[in-house]
């Protein structure tokens, strides 16, 4: 990527503008310009690089482009990589993205390829037949894995037969711990996370722990036998890049693994801490003594739901009616009581309201609970979110970040990352981390999305939501 | 490792020092020594740590904790413990080429080929040790090399390798990964010496060893992570461990004999040959006689037959006559000496030998990198020539006499153009030459010659020239030849 230095100055250069006049725009000495252009020094605030480009007249993408390149400049590679991963991961995810069909194609309908006590395979192809073979096998037993997302088809492989793999799954992943500050660390473990979520609204029995180590140097492919998948009678040993596989059958060698797999178990510690129902689950998202921070698609509409709206909302024949009114009733209390006491800030995307005012329907309790909300509901409840957006406690995100997919619903606090996730079978899946790395880098994150000029002006976040309440008047 | 501000300001807070009684009687500036104290700066000088710790009545390990710190905060830690581990190699050279091998295990060999399937679990130490015996002594038998991946550890595996290899021989073809990580735990400069100090060890034991390195995160790799990183394999078996070497699978299987010589094949591409061993004292020549630059030693005993200091009458006579290739050898020492004696002047080489090591030089005439076959011990009077001879180099500061490191008189090393030359002696009395090019360990030694003296191991300039005096002196008592 270009500096911002010589992007900046070939912007110039081809629109030959006079230097000085656009000092004068920008309300700035000419000779500290001319440092900027020199890269001896740079603007203070993202706010002059948005005049400047505004002045060029750069198109959006060319003053992103600006603005990418004096972020990198300001902050360091090492920050602003994190940092792009961390959008990637919320602007590429969603727990039904994995490309399933590549992983078929390997499977071959039999057994053939496991024979004998002792089975060799020395291409990617047979590799993966092999353990679709252990996927797919009638078998009710615990399966363990252990390899990493970069192992892409292995990933595929398991999305391609989550429906034929009735096994509870064991997997361990290995969170990269020497690259701890850079780039690379930082996108090792959002693909940890990507992949440990993707498995886990996708496979009904799904457990994830990690282990830190330098995963570079223990999954490499020169390391001899790191990627594993064990069964009760079989256990799969392979390279990385899966040009070299041999998979056991006698009882005393799958032993052997079973104690290496058991005592791995003893190192390593669970990825998420499973949610048990609605309370524990925005108690995860909600307390903290500290700043708690919201991002989703939609608005964060359900601490503004009134007693009355459950009422009329909940479906008569819902199972158990009366006492999970009874349960949502206590909720909303126990949530409006931690709204008040504590520093509650929320995100939304301008696709997830607009979503909402077209459905009525919230994304993060399940889709049978809340049918579609009256437009006179949604204005209510948009009204109400307006003043949260008035008092500074809701911001609406940029453009950028529209991709944000509706089924994930983010909160940092200073400790924890909770994650809700909807499956496309319409599970929810709540999920507390508290490993630092990823706590840590999330956070990072939310704390720079104003510098990064990810945040919509508070004006911008009105007009949106009058004009959503407008059309709903309008419309119905 | 502790830092020396924090240390020195919790022993003054446990023990109620009074900082101005302290800098009195260190003789030392009082605001200077609370900077001292606050961490900002470090002491000039040892001797004033010294007198800091005597002042605080610290005891024999307390003060050594203190010295440590005070390097550490001079040179750095990764430098401290860079320095630490090429000292270690040093002192503790002698132990670790002359391995105790407690293992006893027997050496008969199954003539049947069907003793093990195709694949065999090998679920406790000794199933696994009769397994690596059976497939070094089926290799033995087929006059087959061995390749081994395999780290140095708290593991009995190489002293099975060595025993077994001294009845069986067999070519093995070691593949080492040196370390390219520092971790808190582990400076990769550490592990990777004491990886070189157990393959001396290997090459110095086994009839045919061949050691070949790659670089990764070894710690990482052979650890307890890792369900089976280490391996033995031969053309017909292939035997996984795990880095204990606790437990492992025999493979007989030639699919899988096949498809793990193509992983090492894979590795041994990425791989470069660690030791290049001198063939013969010619090459040996050849080697220091193509460089014009600086040579550092270390040794128990001066390098004298480097540098001319045997004069080519006591050459002469000192070299067996029943040496092969006598008259060319004598051509090439002539003109090698006279190089390097030009070399020394010019280049500022240095040569750290030991006191202990001069006086056994006294005592028997020998010099013990060279093999005893090679020349006859110098008599007292050839060795006061060549003493004596060595004086005025003494003098320049070229020959310094090392405190506190005491050189076994079985190695010596020496480092010469990115270069290390390390010359070692064997149990059996062999001595074994051997270069190493590899740039990670011998920038590790170079640094740790240029430190030896920021590290108070070298004796001054007038104590050397001093010490060698009284030897001559007291040569010419027992010779009788004081005028």
């Amino acid at each position: 990527m270009m500096s911002f230095d010589r992007l900046f100055s070939q912007h110039v250069n081809q629109q030959k503008t006079d230097i000085t006049a656009l000092a004068d725009y920008c309300q700035a000495d000419p000779n500290v310009l001319r440092k900027w252009l020199r890269g001896k020094d740079k603007p203070k605030t993202p706010e002059t690089v948005r005049k400047i480009c505004w002045y060029l007249a750069l198109s959006p993408d060319a003053t992103r482009q600006m603005l990418n390149a004096y972020y990198r400049c300001l902050w360091g590679d090492d920050a602003y990589d994190e940092f792009l991963s961390i959008c990637q991961f919320f602007t590429h995810f969603s727990p039904g993205s994995q490309t399933i069909d590549t992983g078929r194609s390997f499977y071959t309908g039999t057994d053939s390829l496991l024979e004998g006590d002792v089975c060799t395979f020395d291409t990617p192809r047979d590799l993966l037949g092999a353990m679709a073979t252990l996927f797919t096998q009638s078998d009710t037993s615990p399966i363990t894995l252990v390899f990493q997302p970069e192992q892409e088809h292995l990933t595929n492989l398991v999305m391609a037969f989550k429906q034929m793999l009735k096994r509870p799954v064991k997997h361990f992943l290995c969170f990269d711990n020497l690259h701890t500050g850079d780039e690379k660390g930082a996108r090792s473990m959002i693909a940890c996370l990507h992949q440990a979520l993707t498995f886990h609204g996708h496979l009904k029995d799904y457990t994830v722990s990690y282990y830190y180590g330098n995963a570079d140097a223990l999954f490499s492919p020169f390391s001899l036998n790191q990627g594993l998948i064990l069964t009760d009678t079989e256990a799969l040993t392979f390279s990385t890049d899966l040009r070299r596989g041999i998979c056991y059958r006698t009882p005393e060698t799958v032993a052997l693994f079973r104690a290496y797999a058991d005592h791995l178990d003893t190192l390593s510690r669970p990825v998420f801490v499973e949610i048990q129902n609605l309370k524990e689950q925005y108690q995860a998202f909600n307390v903290s003594d500290g700043n708690t921070a919201i991002l989703s698609a939609e608005p964060h509409l359900f601490p503004l739901l009134s007693r009355e709206l459950i009422e009329d909302n909940l479906p008569e024949g819902f199972p158990d009616r009366l006492q999970v009114k009874d349960n949502l009733f206590d909720f909303l209390t126990f949530v409006q009581q931690s709204e008040s006491s504590n520093n509650i800030t929320s995100y939304f995307t301008r696709k997830g309201l607009i979503s909402f005012t077209e459905t009525g329907l919230f994304t993060e309790v399940f889709s049978n609970m809340f049918p579609s909300l009256s437009p006179r509901r949604r204005v209510e409840l948009l009204k109400r979110f307006r003043q949260r957006v008035i008092q500074g406690r809701a911001f609406l995100l940029d453009d950028v970040l529209d991709p944000l997919s509706p089924t994930l619903h983010l909160g940092i606090t200073d400790s924890t990352l909770s994650l809700l996730v909807r499956t496309p079978e319409d599970r929810m899946i709540t999920a507390v981390l508290d490993e630092p790395g990823i706590v840590n880098r999330f956070s990072r994150f939310f704390g720079h999305l104003k510098d990064y000029g990810l945040v919509e002006r508070r004006q911008h976040a009105l007009d949106a939501i009058n004009a959503c309440i407008d059309d709903l008047i309008y419309n119905y | 490792m502790a830092n020396f501000a924090h240390q020195l300001g919790i022993y003054i807070k446990e023990r109620h020092i009074n900082i101005t009684d302290m800098a009195h009687y260190c003789n030392f500036d009082r605001p200077t020594l609370h900077k001292i104290i606050g961490g900002k700066r470090n002491p000039p000088t040892l001797d004033l740590v010294r007198q800091i710790c005597n002042y605080l009545n610290l005891s024999p390990v307390e003060q050594e904790e203190m010295v440590d710190a005070y390097y550490t905060s001079v040179f750095g830690e990764d430098a401290h413990a860079e320095f630490e581990s090429v000292r270690d190699f040093i002192l503790n050279f002698g132990i670790s080429v002359s391995p105790a091998v407690p293992t006893n295990v027997s050496y008969v060999m199954e003539e049947d080929a069907n003793a093990y399937p195709a694949v065999s679990a090998l679920s406790a130490p000794d199933e696994l040790q009769e397994a690596i015996v059976h497939l070094l002594g089926e290799a033995a038998n087929a006059g087959d090399a061995v390749a081994l991946i395999a780290q140095p550890g708290d593991h009995a595996f190489f002293d099975l390798l060595i025993k077994v290899t001294q009845t069986l021989p067999v070519t093995i073809r070691h593949l080492l990964c040196l370390n390219n990580q520092n971790t808190d735990t582990n400076s990769s400069s550490r592990y990777n010496i004491e990886c070189l100090s157990q393959a001396l060890s290997l090459y110095a034991e086994l009839p045919e060893y061949q050691l070949y390195y790659y670089y990764d995160d070894a710690p990482a790799r052979f650890s307890d992570y890792t369900a089976y990183p280490c391996l033995l394999l031969s053309s017909k078996g292939a035997i996984i461990a795990n880095h204990r070497f606790t437990n492992g699978i025999y493979h007989r299987d030639p699919s899988v004999i096949r498809l793990y010589r193509r992983y090492t094949g894979l590795l041994m591409e990425n791989c470069s040959e660690l030791f290049h061993p001198f063939k013969s004292v010619a090459e040996q020549c050849q080697f220091y006689s193509r460089f014009n630059c600086a040579m550092e030693v270390v040794e128990s005993l001066p390098c004298l037959m480097s540098y001319h200091f045997l004069t080519p009458e006591i050459v002469d006579q000192v070299i067996t006559d029943t040496t092969s290739g006598r008259s060319e050898l004598m051509t090439l020492l002539d003109s090698y000496l006279n190089n390097r004696k030009t070399q020394l002047t010019k280049t500022h080489s240095h040569s750290y030998f030991t006191e202990s090591g001069l006086s056994l030089f006294a005592r028997t005439g020998r010099f013990p990198e060279v093999p005893d076959d090679f020349y006859r011990p110098l008599t007292p009077s050839e060795r006061i020539t060549v003493l004596e001879n060595m004086l005025p180099f003494v003098k320049n500061g070229y020959f310094r006499i090392l405190k506190k490191l005491e050189v076994s008189n079985d190695i010596t090393l020496c480092l010469q153009d990115h270069s290390l030359v390390i010359a070692f002696k064997c149990r059996d009395q062999r001595i074994i030459l051997i270069r190493l090019d590899e740039p990670r360990l011998t920038s590790v030694f170079e640094h740790f010659f240029r430190r030896l003296e920021d590290y108070n191991y070298v004796l001054p300039q007038e104590e050397t020239f001093a010490i060698i005096e009284d030897t001559i002196a007291a040569l010419k008592e027992k010779e009788g030849l004081n005028e």
